[in-house]
């Protein structure tokens, strides 16, 4: 079952045409990865699927009502406790807020961070508040854009392991990320998007270096052109 | 409704977290120890005084407070792409601008209550120690007055700050227009009444006579300052007056607030 | 649903904007204090722009000013022309604290007691206070010491018995103030004790800063009272 679906997304600036026709689907208990250089028209098209960005053209389904978000390089609410924070996520979702601090917990934040402001946590805790937000209240889709960004190795390995675990648990998640490995070992299946189009799609089988290597050349001749 | 009062309760506890909010709310508890300080200097009608100051007093800190908290928060949702976070299904942008503009004014709220029991504190002291003649004309209603207009004035530099918010681009330019408003509320009224003044339009092009008077039908009456002083000493509020000036004010946020929905519904974030 | 929240959203909005205009149409024409603003001086409008929402305050301003400024003057050793101009800037301050709040009792209060004893100001302050005795008309004080003024230091009873009759009619009003208009009406003039009465009235009514002047005038009435006998 598609937990989202999209056709023929066009999104035009005054200047410039930032996707042309893009096709996507994610399904429950699919991890859909999305790669590309700067500039090639992710952000843009997570934004357009989540409604942030209005799109020229096409169709976007959203078959799931609640959805889990990571925003690219996300600045944080300062004047708020992580718990506060997290809260929020759970009751707009319709959850108790005390399951707040097992959502916190599971990104490895410490207790002793979670009734402190935000704004005193260091970029690595940030994040992981930010993820906590997005995974808070099991969202049946979640959309995560560089969610890699500040974590230290063992954060990384951390979240990958937590993404998988909600992968089978049936969530649909759709990543976008520069770090090619980390896509690999999560994901079902890449979208090579270049200047707003889905260039290729690789399905991720073995979810070896053989599948890191492979996207990268692609990537490298993408960029080259 | 579920969401909105969670978005709303979330930015009332957001905004209670900044250490501006804070003082600014001890600048409005401490409010009433400056006006009996200030009072001091006069001899007669001190209570009239230590009212006027909670009245200037109530103005500026709500203005200052939207300025300083509610402004920043606002610029951090947009232009920190804070909004990012709250605006993913299942809330709406609708849900989203009314649940911030409620949790600031709960915090307005929260400042004229405040103010308020500062008011009636004054007063208080006032019918119980001061001559009859030193407190003509004040009473509880007086406390009430002071607070209630300056409460929906404020509300309604709240609604025009939302209305910047919706098509500003970032914290800077929702600051600059934000000031703005508040510049030409507070300056309006002073500026429509100097109009009147014969002398003074005598050498005044009539098209900039006909630009400010059009300047000042799309801007609110920010003049209930009239009506407190007219109470202050005793003479009986025109209630009519008072209920057009609230409906006003009521319309003016209606205004900005539905402009705001459409602006903030149609822009990319 | 999305044409009905657009619809609700035009009904919103056109409510908004009927009672904006409903207000502003009525509230264009109310000002308690339009008729004092609208023949101001300049400096009295610059003044205002930056009092805003607060006129109250600014009369306070005003007040505060006054005193500052005749604490200096009577603290030093000032020219006949420098005392002059701050005579002016402190009848200004008093002229503009009333033009923000008509009904301010400070503002009579030192009008009369100290810049109405400047000749060059007495009938300005008198004119001044028979305005504010119309803002303050539960008051029997501004219209009454007015009138004395008038009587005392202008000799025009003619104005002095129009301000006594409108004191006489105020609630409070003492006996006195119809006696006096009676007796300026008749053509009387009135004796020195009466005015060290009025002046000794005045000295109970403005606080101590004040007195030293007070007391000047009354010293100097007594002894004009001396060298009469």
């Amino acid at each position: 079952m598609a937990l989202l679906h999209c056709q023929g997304i066009k999104k035009h600036y005054r200047h410039k045409h930032a996707l042309h026709g893009l096709d996507l689907d994610v399904k429950a208990g699919e991890a859909v990865g999305l790669l590309g250089i700067n500039g090639a028209g992710k952000s843009t098209t997570i934004k357009i699927l989540l409604g942030l960005v209005r799109k020229s053209a096409g169709s976007v389904a959203l078959e799931e009502s609640q959805v889990g978000f990571l925003p690219e390089l996300a600045r944080m609410p300062e004047h708020i406790t992580p718990r506060n924070f997290v809260a929020l996520a759970l009751r707009i979702r319709g959850k108790k807020a005390s399951e707040a601090d097992a959502a916190l917990a599971e990104t490895g934040l410490g207790e002793e961070h979670m009734s402190r402001h935000i704004r005193l946590l260091s970029k690595g805790l940030r994040q992981r508040v930010a993820l906590a937000y997005a995974l808070a209240g099991s969202p049946r889709l979640i959309v995560l854009d560089e969610p890699m960004s500040g974590l230290d190795a063992i954060g990384r390995i951390a979240t990958l392991e937590l993404l998988k675990k909600r992968k089978m648990a049936g969530a649909g998640i759709l990543i976008c990320s520069h770090i090619v490995p980390d896509l690999v070992r999560l994901t079902d299946k890449v979208l090579l998007i270049h200047q707003g189009e889905v260039k290729q799609t690789f399905s991720m089988a073995s979810h070896d270096m053989d599948e890191v290597v492979m996207l990268e050349q692609a990537l490298r001749d993408w960029s080259s052109q | 409704m579920t969401r909105i009062r969670n978005l709303a309760l979330y930015s009332f506890r957001e905004l209670m977290g900044m250490l501006v909010v804070r003082i600014t709310l001890t600048a409005a508890a401490l409010l009433p120890l400056a006006a009996w300080i200030f009072s001091e200097f006069f001899l007669m009608e001190l209570t009239k005084v230590q009212l006027d100051v909670m009245t200037a007093g109530s103005y500026l800190l709500g203005m200052v407070l939207i300025l300083i908290a509610v402004v920043p928060m606002l610029g951090a949702d947009i232009g920190g792409r804070l909004c990012y976070f709250y605006l993913v299904p299942p809330v709406s942008r609708n849900e989203y601008v009314l649940g911030r503009f409620l949790g600031a004014a709960l915090l307005l709220l929260l400042l004229f209550a405040v103010l308020l029991a500062g008011s009636e504190t004054l007063i208080t002291v006032a019918l119980e120690y001061a001559p009859a003649d030193r407190r003509h004309g004040i009473d509880w209603e007086t406390g009430l007055l002071i607070a209630g207009t300056a409460c929906y004035q404020s509300m309604t530099l709240l609604a025009a700050v939302f209305f910047i918010a919706a098509w500003a681009t970032g914290f800077a330019e929702l600051l600059l227009f934000s000031i703005a408003a508040c510049a030409l509320f507070w300056i309006m009224p002073p500026v429509l009444e100097a109009m009147k003044n014969p002398f003074l339009m005598e050498g005044v092009p009539a098209w900039i006579v006909a630009l400010v008077h059009g300047i000042a039908w799309l801007l609110p009456e920010m003049n209930a300052g009239q009506f407190i002083l007219a109470e202050l000493h005793g003479q009986a509020t025109d209630y009519t007056m008072l209920l057009l000036h609230f409906l006003g004010h009521l319309g003016y946020v209606l205004i900005m607030l539905m402009a705001c929905l459409l602006i903030f519904a149609r822009r990319d974030l | 649903m999305q044409k009905r929240s657009l619809i609700a959203a035009v009904f919103v909005l056109c409510a908004g904007v009927s009672l904006h205009v409903l207000s502003r149409h009525y509230m264009s024409v109310y000002s308690a204090t339009a008729h004092l603003t609208s023949q101001a001086p300049s400096a009295f409008l610059v003044q205002s722009v930056a009092a805003g929402p607060a006129p109250g305050l600014a009369a306070d301003y005003n007040i505060v000013a006054f005193s500052t400024l005749f604490y200096e003057v009577s603290s030093r050793q000032l020219s006949q022309q420098e005392k002059m101009r701050a005579y002016e800037y402190l009848f200004n301050y008093i002229d503009q604290a009333q033009r923000f709040d008509p009904w301010f009792w400070d503002v009579y209060r030192l009008a009369i007691g100290i810049t109405g004893f400047v000749p060059e100001y007495t009938r300005k302050v008198i004119l001044l206070t028979e305005r504010g005795a119309h803002h303050r008309n539960w008051d029997w004080e501004p219209p009454f010491l007015a009138g004395f003024l008038a009587h005392n230091l202008l000799n025009d009873d003619r104005l002095a018995v129009r301000l006594l009759q409108l004191s006489a009619t105020r609630p409070g009003a003492p006996p006195l103030a119809l006696g006096l208009a009676a007796k300026f009406l008749a053509g009387e003039k009135g004796g020195k004790q009466e005015g060290i009465a009025f002046l000794e009235y005045m000295r109970r009514l403005l606080p101590k800063e004040y007195h030293d002047y007070i007391e000047q005038r009354i010293a100097r009435l007594k002894s004009q009272n001396l060298e009469e006998h």
